[in-house]
């Protein structure tokens, strides 16, 4: 079932950075990703191409080049958000034809400066242990309104 | 009486009249998806629909209502006049405690009343509070999450659930039902007693569904606190007026048995009646002798009259058959069987008869109109504290909610077609349902008088 969570992850890393607008903001062109696009970043060639739109690209430029592609793939997921909520990853299941990811999304902590009805756009890094040699031709990603205890964005 | 003739009685009077309409029905009904042009709407919604306020059975006295006003404006005290985004900086969360506050403040912004309008003021309170505690303890959450001590009022929060639960318990199994037997004092007494078991049963049904996660958010500590505040006030609203009709009434006769009986006959009444079962797949075809296109108006019109008399009839079972009886909940589906199914009828004879396929400006408007004409006509018939006075309300607020739907349709002033079907159902079905409610109600009674 593409939205129950799967018994086991794919063990993952990730990293989650939000941009104003709805804009996306890590492509290599972005003439040619939108909001629902899956992006594979296979090597370190492809992690080199891509362009960072943000105030502070640093920690996106680590994450990118301290993963090891002989043994992990990069997927970054972007799509909008409430300004005041936020989404976590929750899992991802990773094969050889596929990739499917699910997330959760909760309001913010009350204290985290946010606007009501202002979107913003979160792209999400997603280091994955499993070495893809090409992208999967199936990929899906679903999303559920509240979260399991332990909250917050995924912060790694 | 004709609401108990079966449904071959019904079919076979029917047959002769719709014989010549069976050839065009078909060609007729593809016309039915016709659009309406969205510039129409505020023609087709402007003739006003009735206030029609439901019963007051008994007058609060003046200082309970006070005491809720009270409470409400101390607990909406506890906010800053105005919400700061230094004070709440999550806009959400600011949204929800303005949001509330203003709805506390819709509540209690009328000066203090007296008379009927004191009754549906005094019973607005429980909701007002709900607001007002909603907002306050928002606010305070998100202090308390700044110094790290969410946790403590989730504390407070379980012990307050602790020590409502008895009390709104005890409120609920108090409500006995004593009055006299018969005439406009029975009605009366029925209405109030059925109106504070409903609510009471709300209010314990919310306190057992009622939790509060360890991850609670500011908004959820908010919910759980208006629950219990609403269960409060639900407790306090409802004693104060069982007791003060307590003292009122002309007579304490033991209702039980009277309304049980009537329950009883109502349900002997409607079982009688042969309606098909619905597991069969053309059990709406069945309804009628005539051959009906499943996609067509005269379809979706005859399911959506007949859905709530088998809704109606399988609350009334439910109801009869628990021990110890609900009182509330079966007087309840009775009226509601006497009143579907009567307006059942009705359109099942003008979907044989006359109705129209095709759904238009002047067609939507017709209906309408015509629902509102047989809302003052049973406005002007049911007018003392009842049962039946409550339903004609809850009916004709029915009006609003489906003219409701068509009014967001304009509110960004978009030009286009809408298809309106589901309104133009909706319309002829309340229409219905007002005209035959006199007479529901005359029937519901007699079950009362025969019990």
């Amino acid at each position: 079932m593409r939205g129950r969570l799967p018994s086991a992850s794919t063990p993952f890393e990730s990293l989650s950075r939000r941009g104003p607008g709805s804009d996306m903001i890590v492509y290599t062109d972005p003439g040619t990703v939108d909001h629902h696009d899956i992006q594979f970043v296979l090597n370190e060639a492809d992690a080199e191409a891509l362009t960072v739109d943000l105030a502070k690209p640093t920690p996106v430029r680590a994450f990118l080049t301290e993963t090891d592609f002989t043994s992990a793939s990069i997927v970054i997921e972007q799509r909008t958000i409430e300004d005041c909520y936020e989404r976590r990853l929750l899992a991802v299941d990773a094969t050889e034809d596929r990739f499917r990811s699910w997330y959760c999304q909760q309001l913010r902590p009350p204290t985290a400066r946010c606007a009501a009805d202002t979107k913003v756009v979160v792209a999400t890094l997603i280091r994955v242990q499993h070495v893809y040699e090409e992208p999967p031709s199936s990929r899906a990603s679903s999303e559920r309104r509240g979260c399991p205890a332990e909250g917050g964005e995924d912060q790694t | 009486m004709t609401h108990t003739h079966s449904r071959r009685t019904v079919l076979a009077t029917g047959a002769a009249l719709t014989g010549m309409l069976a050839g065009c029905t078909q060609d007729q009904d593809k016309r039915a998806d016709s659009t309406v042009e969205l510039s129409a709407i505020p023609n087709i919604l402007a003739e006003p629909v009735p206030e029609v306020q439901p019963s007051a059975p008994i007058i609060p006295a003046e200082e309970p209502y006070r005491d809720a006003r009270t409470r409400t404006t101390t607990l909406l005290n506890e906010l800053p006049v105005s919400i700061a985004q230094s004070d709440v900086p999550n806009g959400v969360v600011r949204e929800h405690i303005d949001d509330h506050r203003s709805r506390a403040r819709e509540h209690i912004d009328t000066a203090s009343v007296g008379g009927e309008r004191r009754y549906h003021a005094f019973v607005d309170t429980v909701d007002a509070r709900a607001d007002a505690r909603q907002a306050a303890t928002m606010y305070e959450a998100v202090e308390r999450y700044r110094q790290n001590a969410l946790a403590e009022l989730s504390e407070s929060l379980r012990s307050e659930h602790t020590a409502v639960e008895p009390t709104v318990r005890d409120a609920r199994q108090s409500v006995s039902y004593m009055g006299p037997t018969d005439g406009p004092e029975l009605y009366r007494a029925l209405a109030l007693y059925t109106t504070a078991e409903h609510a009471l049963d709300n209010a314990e049904r919310r306190l057992a569904n009622w939790e509060l996660r360890p991850d609670s958010t500011v908004v959820d500590l908010g919910e759980a606190a208006a629950t219990l505040e609403s269960a409060q006030a639900a407790t306090d609203v409802w004693s104060h007026l069982l007791r003060r009709y307590a003292d009122d009434r002309p007579a304490a006769t033991a209702l039980q048995p009277l309304c049980e009986t009537a329950i009883s006959a109502t349900r002997q009444r409607i079982d009688a009646i042969d309606l098909p079962t619905r597991e069969d797949d053309d059990w709406v075809q069945q309804l009628i002798d005539q051959d009906i296109d499943e996609n067509s108006i005269r379809w979706e019109v005859l399911y959506e009259s007949v859905d709530p008399v088998y809704r109606a009839r399988d609350d009334l079972a439910e109801a009869a058959t628990t021990t110890p009886m609900p009182l509330a909940d079966g007087l309840t589906a009775a009226l509601r069987v006497e009143q579907e199914y009567r307006a059942f009828k009705r359109v099942r004879q003008r979907v044989a008869e006359e109705l129209s396929p095709e759904i238009n400006e002047t067609t939507v408007q017709a209906e309408r109109e015509a629902a509102i004409e047989a809302a003052q006509t049973a406005t002007d018939a049911i007018s003392g504290p009842s049962m039946a006075r409550d339903r004609l309300a809850e009916t004709v607020r029915s009006i609003t909610y489906a003219d409701g739907s068509l009014e967001i349709l304009i509110e960004d002033g978009v030009d286009g077609v809408t298809s309106m079907r589901g309104e133009y159902l909706e319309y002829v079905c309340l229409r219905e349902r007002l005209t035959v409610l006199p007479a529901a109600a005359r029937a519901f009674r007699e079950r009362l008088q025969e019990a």
